[in-house]
């Protein structure tokens, strides 16, 4: 259930959950995927905030949700392919959209969760939102993006370090932006997209163009292409590991 | 004509060149003669083999308000193609921007390929110009007072280099400042890696000299292979790539539509000045 | 392959760089050359390089945990070593042996530090005192996960008197620390501290020296619950996004010219004064000439 409110410049698209995204539900994403795209059309909004209802973000996936991902990517591969990895995709959607687009977070960010905040321009959190990484379970997340983000050896001291952050380190690492009280999240999050919103629509299409360019020289745009890779390899490592 | 809006010094036997940026009553903003000085003067220090490091200050307050936007036409209608019709023309605003600041002699593309290490004294406004500087500098020491941004850019977009900014304090806290109209403190730049140090401000003179010194114990030849191979990472980097990028976003600029209801940023600056464009923006704004 | 080294280095190696392995399949490498700050030899990073290759071939290694014996971690290659560099009857060092220094026994795509960065297993290091030079730049800026002390001393400590060689141009140190700190700590040789390292981004946690062995050991033990080809995922996935980011291989480096450098008459030149007085009066030749140069500078 995507809901889409617009109020002069801003958009905000309200989901009940994103946990679907973890289980790679592919209309889910599709729908999502839409939204996003077409309300950046829109030539009356330039900054996009993207928050859920409920006190967590994106719960950790289960063994289930991992299942069922893994599932949807042997099953459905070409599916998969259009809704998660591919450049019309939904993160590559987000990472090069024309608008802005704000995160805002609170209580446990994980799976999809993360890589929804990592594909978006600004994040608002609350002080008590944690970052749980996401590049061991889902092979569309893009570490090169997160390199990027928040400099090489921190990207690695997240995938690998085996807990999720909490907002302070987020906040330190350069992965979110700001850290607020969870009873002034919302309200931060609209002053934030308000201010981006000053930006002449010529002036957001020019900023973007800029970014868009940035992204690829750096390699965002390979790790992405590279997706379906990881998958297969993430798929073998797994059988490999069942089989020992 | 303007004064010699920046001096070029260098004490007898000194191994450390100063350049001055001198127009406080301004708040230094940089005039087309100052970029020229400021090359020129980049040129001399590079050709002088005592030379080991080259400290860029200000008089005043500030290190830089930015780029005088009085001059903004004339950079274009003195380039080729520029004067030919009423409006300067795609071909004089890319040779201008190319030829100012990014393409190979351009100022931020000379201060980054320096043969010497250079050092940015940062106070006050460090805005527009200023945040290149401290950007293109190798080391910067800034005091209390620093504040770096560029407020031009939410009113219009993004028209600069965005890969060594990136690069110093990564994507996501580099769009605060690009897109969502931060201006960071020396305390922010600090502790998101645009700066090397904080400073009080009566020991910033100081501190940079003591830097500087601590510089030169380096050996020239030590000092100009890195630099030289430095140049080939850059280009790894894909900084050169951004550069162009900057120049090509830069004349595209000229093209920006405002709609009806967006505030006339451009417009306000060429009737009232930046100053007081900034400030009317704000009332507009604040009015919505 | 040729062997490098002379007859004391190459018979000392295989006691200077220790290795062992826990049935959990945590391999460890340790450096244990402690009178020299676990200076490296060129056998000593041959050796290296071997067992980083030996582990690559291992299904039961699954983390690799790289530490130092004694004070320091590593102080970086030793200096002034004769490793069959020296052509009888040829006065100057070469083009071609420059090469083989800082390529193939450096930083090449043949040498340790790429093994390192390559390497198909997690790296954990254990740094503690000192870590400069080489032990900086090809491998504390190239294991996974580094673990450091408060009092930690870390960087190109080397840079004043022989030259950045490296630390400023590497991609990959520009990718760690940010631009501003590479070349901050590249010119001016300034020794990063573990809280530092910490806060730049370098090391993944910051313990008290006490408790070193015991958060290694615990990252390598949680991870090393997982299964190999899981870890070897892992692995995968950062050495492509390394190999995308432009990080895991070296450019053209100041390291090629470190023999050739000429030193002004108003300069010291390091190997000169390590000619008269041996490596430690060159150091502390050094020291002086810094401590003068700020003592002008404050008297001024």
């Amino acid at each position: 259930m995507i809901d889409l409110k617009l109020s002069g410049a801003l958009a905000t698209i309200t989901l009940q959950e994103l946990e679907p995204l973890s289980r790679h539900d592919i209309e889910f994403a599709l729908e999502l995927r839409n939204v996003i795209r077409d309300t950046a059309d829109d030539d009356n909004v330039k900054a996009i905030i993207l928050r859920t209802e409920g006190s967590d973000f994106c719960l950790p996936p289960t063994a289930s949700d991992l299942k069922i991902a893994a599932d949807s990517r042997i099953k459905k591969a070409a599916a998969w392919h259009a809704a998660y990895s591919a450049s019309a995709g939904l993160y590559q959607n987000m990472v090069y959209c024309k608008k802005f687009i704000l995160t805002v977070t609170r209580g446990q960010c994980a799976g999809a969760g993360s890589m929804l905040v990592l594909c978006s321009d600004f994040t608002v959190s609350s002080f008590d939102a944690t970052f749980a990484a996401p590049f061991a379970q889902y092979p569309e997340s893009n570490l090169v993006l997160a390199e990027l983000t928040m400099r090489l050896n921190r990207a690695k001291s997240w995938m690998l370090g085996g807990s999720a952050w909490s907002a302070e380190k987020a906040l330190h690492a350069g992965l979110i932006n700001q850290a607020v009280d969870a009873a002034d999240l919302d309200a931060c999050a609209v002053s934030a997209a308000k201010a981006a919103a000053l930006m002449p629509l010529d002036g957001v299409a020019m900023t973007k163009v800029l970014l868009e360019s940035f992204l690829d020289t750096q390699g965002v745009g390979q790790d992405f292409d590279m997706a379906d890779f990881y998958a297969s390899s993430m798929l073998a490592a797994q059988t490999q590991s069942r089989e020992k | 004509m303007h004064p010699a809006s920046v001096r070029c010094e260098r004490n007898e036997g000194s191994q450390i060149g100063r350049l001055i940026i001198a127009r406080p009553d301004a708040k230094n903003a940089i005039l087309i003669e100052m970029v020229g000085l400021l090359l020129q003067g980049l040129d001399h220090f590079a050709k002088n083999d005592d030379v080991k490091v080259i400290v860029i200050s200000a008089e005043g307050s500030d290190l830089t308000s930015g780029f005088d936007p009085s001059q903004v036409e004339l950079i274009y209608k003195s380039a080729p193609g520029g004067a030919v019709k009423k409006v300067p023309s795609q071909r004089a605003r890319l040779m201008a921007l190319n030829l100012m600041w990014w393409g190979p002699d351009g100022l931020y593309t000379r201060i980054l390929h320096s043969p010497k290490v250079t050092i940015l004294a940062a106070k006050g406004m460090c805005y527009e110009v200023g945040l290149y500087l401290t950007l293109c500098c190798d080391l910067v020491l800034a005091d209390c007072s620093a504040r770096f941004a560029n407020p031009r850019w939410r009113h219009v977009g993004v028209d600069g280099d965005l890969s060594m900014l990136v690069s110093a304090v990564g994507l996501k806290r580099a769009k605060g400042l690009l897109i969502f109209g931060e201006t960071w403190s020396a305390s922010q730049a600090h502790s998101y890696g645009l700066i090397d140090e904080l400073i009080d401000a009566q020991d910033l003179e100081s501190e940079v000299l003591k830097l500087a010194t601590f510089c030169t114990q380096v050996m020239r030849d030590g000092i100009a292979a890195e630099k030289h191979v430095v140049f080939a990472s850059l280009a790894k980097m894909q900084i050169t790539t951004g550069f162009a990028a900057a120049t090509a976003v830069g004349a595209w600029a000229s093209n920006l539509h405002f709609r009806d209801g967006e505030f006339n940023f451009l417009r306000e600056v060429r009737t009232h000045g930046l100053e007081n464009a900034l400030r009317n923006a704000e009332f507009y704004f604040s009015a919505l | 392959m040729k062997i490098y080294g002379n007859s004391e280095s190459i018979e000392n190696a295989i006691r200077q760089i220790l290795f062992e392995k826990s049935e959990e399949g945590i391999a460890r490498i340790t450096l244990n050359r402690p009178e020299k700050h676990n200076a490296m030899t060129v056998p000593m990073r041959t050796r290296l390089m071997a067992l980083l290759q030996q582990c690559d071939l291992d299904e039961t290694v699954k983390i690799i945990v790289i530490a130092g014996n004694g004070k320091s971690f590593c102080s970086g290659n030793e200096i002034n070593e004769d490793w069959g560099q020296r052509v009888p009857g040829q006065k100057r060092m070469s083009l071609t042996m420059a090469n083989r220094y800082a390529s193939d026994l450096n930083y090449g795509r043949q040498g340790f530090s790429q093994a390192l960065t390559r390497s198909k297993k997690i790296t954990i290091l254990a740094l503690h005192g000192y870590c400069a030079a080489a032990a900086y730049f090809m491998i504390a800026t190239r294991c996974d996960l580094v673990v450091v002390n408060p009092s930690s001393k870390i960087g190109a400590l080397e840079a004043r008197f022989l030259g950045p060689a490296g630390a400023v141009s590497a991609v990959h140190i520009n990718r760690i620390l940010g631009t501003k700190a590479a070349r901050r700590y590249g010119y001016t040789g300034a020794a990063m501290s573990g809280d530092d390292a910490l806060r730049i981004g370098l090391a993944h946690s910051c313990v008290p020296d006490e408790e070193m062995a015991t958060e290694v050991t615990a990252i390598a033990e949680r991870l090393a619950k997982q299964p190999e080809p899981i870890l070897a995922y892992y692995k995968s996935r950062i050495c492509a996004s390394e190999s995308l980011f432009q990080t895991n291989v070296r450019e053209i480096s100041g390291l090629l010219f470190s023999h050739f450098l000429q030193a002004g008459d108003d300069e010291a030149h390091f190997w000169t004064q390590v000619k008269k007085s041996g490596v430690s009066g060159a150091l502390d030749a050094d020291k002086a000439r810094l401590a003068a140069a700020t003592q002008k500078l404050s008297d001024a």
